[in-house]
């Protein structure tokens, strides 16, 4: 078993080892993260002020009955961690539920959001999304995280509509000035997103895998694909209404009960850059790799485990 | 004991001896003791519709218990026998909860006692030693509680002390807070479910914007300059928590929960969650003719998300209006009230953890035919309760006081009896506490009433 392996299952406390060179604010060991999700909260074992480098979540959902993900939120500088609760949430809660009244149709969204939302949002950036993982499974997520005010949100829905968010699922956290010396990641596997095809170099069965996912690029330089989903399939399952249930913007869209069980896997909203994430796959059965497309035709790749 | 309080007239009717209290604490009715013999207080309580003037000449359709908002005090004292008659005229079932009593099981009145309309209950228990304090009394049916404590139905209670060390030349009184909301026609109102309003209230819990004192909109008391009163204060309202404070005052806190502390402590503030109450000490010092106000300052006990926008209004509960001459009396306050004898951490045989989100215990909703916790009897144990999101969470534990012992890690400053604890957004409380005397299936749960209602409460079974 690696040693992020054995993080994932056996650690139970934040290993943060910071030692003082002359000032120099240099800090050496792990920096991870603990995450428990619940319904719906995070139950987090970390301090809220973590070095700059990569960090690791590590997202436990053995105890929630719902699906949950793990969404980074960076906030622009000045902005208060209640702000992004407060004028920023209550904008998408408000157009949320104009959008499920029928007050505003889909191709408004867009504007009418924009109308809401604080001036400073645009600042705001997602470094990565995600990971959807649901009861029972276990996931993991390693960025590479720079100074700044931090929100970790669920934006997963409720039955009925609500955003994890506005239920209380959300973690404050700041990223100092100080450096981490962790490593990058050196993860068993690679997946390259192309614009039809999942590529990979892994040979997929039971336990711990670490993947980087890479993506390729279009003419223009941009990311085809930004998301990878590991889903594990039920007889009859449909992949292409997974890829429509994953619209957040559709009513039903990330809203419980999924239609299918989620293992892991991750959303760049940084163009370009790796990723990197680990996901444990506990039984045999029939998997696929999702890549959503927002009203599109989604990206699959399907496998057996025996 | 009663002496200051109580006067009684005695008729015979029938076979019965009829004891009917004409005096009152703080203009609280007391319940009519049925029993002619000490030691035994045998009372008849009935819920029922009823139609009461809450606001200034309107009538409005309540629950009621035996006719009155609040219900009639229930007097009594460490070693009584109690019989409580329960008439339930409502239309839908319900149960009296004896908030914060040592009781059996069966008499509890929790959700797994329910009665039936039209059907009558009777609920006996004993008065232990040690348990005088402030207590009330409040249906508790399986999610139907934040109505039926919304409609009226929540009443007090006081465990006296026959040797009490406060001095009983002090006035007393009982100030039961509560809120409520209501229409252009002066109904009672409830947000329907679909409504914006229904969610907010559903993580808030719901609040009104009209406060109320006993069954009065900003009453007025009277002290002197010199005099010490002393007043007890319970947090009947379903959502809102009180931060209190008396312009120009400093209370001196005497007691919790499950009584009194063991040394007063001097404050400008008290913060009481719900479900919870408060013994303090005002002491007059003011000129004749001058009046101050007992405030509910503001308090965030909100997520950010749902704060509503008026939360840091201050707003106005009773106005204490200053009388006569000044007191000459000497009262002496003892620097040791009594003692509460420590919960052994030595002693503890588990350690059971809480996590509270909105709605949820350990991410579930309570289910009445499900055991949460399993303990035996005689058994001490310590609960841990963290709170995981921002906004204010009272836990309350039926069955048994117990004693917080540390705050995000901090140890706290006594050893007090509660049985409701509050922890503020993202913290935690951890108490110890012992199961003592009575087996059964006791309820724990977060005392905001909605949040109870949605199953944010869980069952423990102690054996």
């Amino acid at each position: 078993m690696s040693n992020v392996c054995k993080g994932l299952f056996f650690t139970i406390t934040t290993i943060l080892i910071s030692m003082d060179f002359g000032g120099s604010g240099l800090v050496y060991g792990q920096t991870e993260v603990h995450v428990e999700a619940m319904d719906h909260a995070f139950d987090v074992d970390a301090p809220n002020e973590l070095p700059s480098g990569w960090v690791t979540f590590y997202f436990s959902n053995l105890i929630a009955n719902n699906t949950h993900e793990i969404s980074l939120v960076r906030l622009p500088d000045g902005v208060a961690h209640e702000e992004y609760l407060t004028d920023y949430m209550t904008a998408w809660e408000t157009l949320l539920w104009e959008y499920q009244e029928g007050v505003v149709e889909r191709s408004g969204i867009s504007d009418r959001v924009n109308e809401m939302l604080p001036g400073w949002a645009g600042g705001t950036l997602y470094p990565t999304t995600r990971g959807l993982t649901s009861p029972g499974k276990i996931s993991e997520r390693t960025v590479f995280l720079e100074p700044a005010k931090y929100m970790m949100v669920c934006w997963m829905k409720t039955e009925d509509g609500i955003i994890h968010i506005m239920e209380g699922m959300h973690w404050e956290f700041t990223i100092t000035e100080d450096t981490a010396n962790n490593p990058e990641p050196n993860p068993e596997s690679r997946i390259t997103l192309h614009e039809d095809d999942i590529e990979q170099d892994w040979e997929p069965e039971i336990g711990k895998h670490t993947f980087a996912l890479e993506f390729s690029l279009n003419p223009d330089g941009q990311p085809f694909h930004n998301n990878i989903h590991l889903v594990r399939m039920e007889e009859g399952t449909d992949l292409d209404e997974v890829n429509d249930w994953l619209d957040w913007y559709r009513i039903g869209g990330l809203r419980s009960v999924p239609p299918v069980e989620f293992v892991g896997g991750v959303e760049v909203m940084k163009d370009g850059a790796t990723a990197y994430f680990a996901l444990n796959i506990t039984e045999p059965g029939d998997y696929a790799w999702v890549v959503f497309v927002p009203r599109g035709q989604g990206v699959y790749k399907r496998f057996t485990i025996e | 004991m009663f002496k200051k309080l109580f006067f009684v007239t005695v008729l015979s009717i029938g076979s019965f001896t009829i004891s009917i209290a004409q005096n009152s604490v703080a203009g609280h009715t007391l319940l009519d003791n049925l029993s002619p013999e000490p030691g035994i207080v045998e009372v008849q309580i009935t819920a029922s519709p009823d139609r009461l003037s809450l606001l200034p000449d309107t009538k409005t359709d309540v629950y009621a218990y035996n006719g009155q908002i609040p219900g009639p005090l229930l007097e009594i004292s460490e070693g009584d026998s109690v019989i409580i008659h329960f008439q339930n005229d409502l239309d839908e079932e319900t149960t009296i909860h004896w908030h914060g009593m040592h009781l059996p099981f069966v008499s509890d009145g929790s959700p797994f006692h329910p009665i039936q309309p039209g059907e009558s209950y009777t609920y006996t228990f004993r008065v232990h030693p040690g348990t005088a304090g402030t207590y009330w009394y409040h249906p508790h049916p399986h999610h139907r509680t934040a109505w039926q404590v919304g409609m009226g139905l929540y009443g007090g209670i006081i465990v006296r002390d026959p040797n009490d060390p406060l001095p009983d030349t002090l006035e007393d009184k009982l100030l039961i807070l509560s809120d409520n909301r209501f229409d252009e026609e002066g109904n009672i109102d409830f947000a329907k479910e679909g409504t914006r309003q229904f969610k907010v209230d559903e993580m808030n819990g719901r609040e009104g914007d009209i406060l109320f004192v006993n069954d009065e909109i900003m009453p007025e008391l009277s002290i002197q300059n010199g005099e010490v009163q002393r007043w007890r204060i319970v947090n009947a309202s379903g959502a809102r928590i009180y931060r209190i404070g008396l312009e120009g005052h400093t209370f001196t806190h005497i007691g919790s929960d499950g009584g009194l502390f063991e040394y007063p402590e001097k404050t400008d503030e008290i913060i009481l969650a719900n479900g919870e109450r408060a013994e303090v000490l005002v002491h007059g010092a003011a000129d004749p003719g001058s009046k101050v106000t007992l405030q509910a300052l503001p308090y965030n006990r909100y997520m950010p998300q749902w704060r509503p926008a008026d939360w840091d209004q201050t707003r106005d509960l009773l106005t204490l209006t200053y009388i006569g001459e000044p007191s000459m009396d000497l009262i002496e306050i003892p620097e040791t009230l009594r003692s509460i004898p420590k919960l052994d951490p030595d002693e503890v045989t588990a350690t059971r953890v809480m996590r509270m989100s909105n709605g949820k215990i350990n991410s579930k909703t309570m289910d009445m035919q499900r055991i949460d916790e399993s303990a035996k009897l005689g058994n001490t144990e310590i609960w841990e309760i963290k709170n995981l999101v921002g906004m204010d969470h009272p836990f309350h534990l039926h069955g048994y006081q117990f004693q917080v012992f540390e705050r995000n890690g901090e140890p706290v400053s006594q050893a007090k009896w509660e049985d409701t604890v509050n922890v503020p957004g993202f913290e935690n409380a951890s108490f110890i506490v012992r199961y003592d005397n009575y087996r059964g299936k006791w309820m724990f749960h977060c005392h905001i009433l909605d949040h109870e209602d949605q199953g944010m409460m869980g069952v423990l079974e102690v054996k």
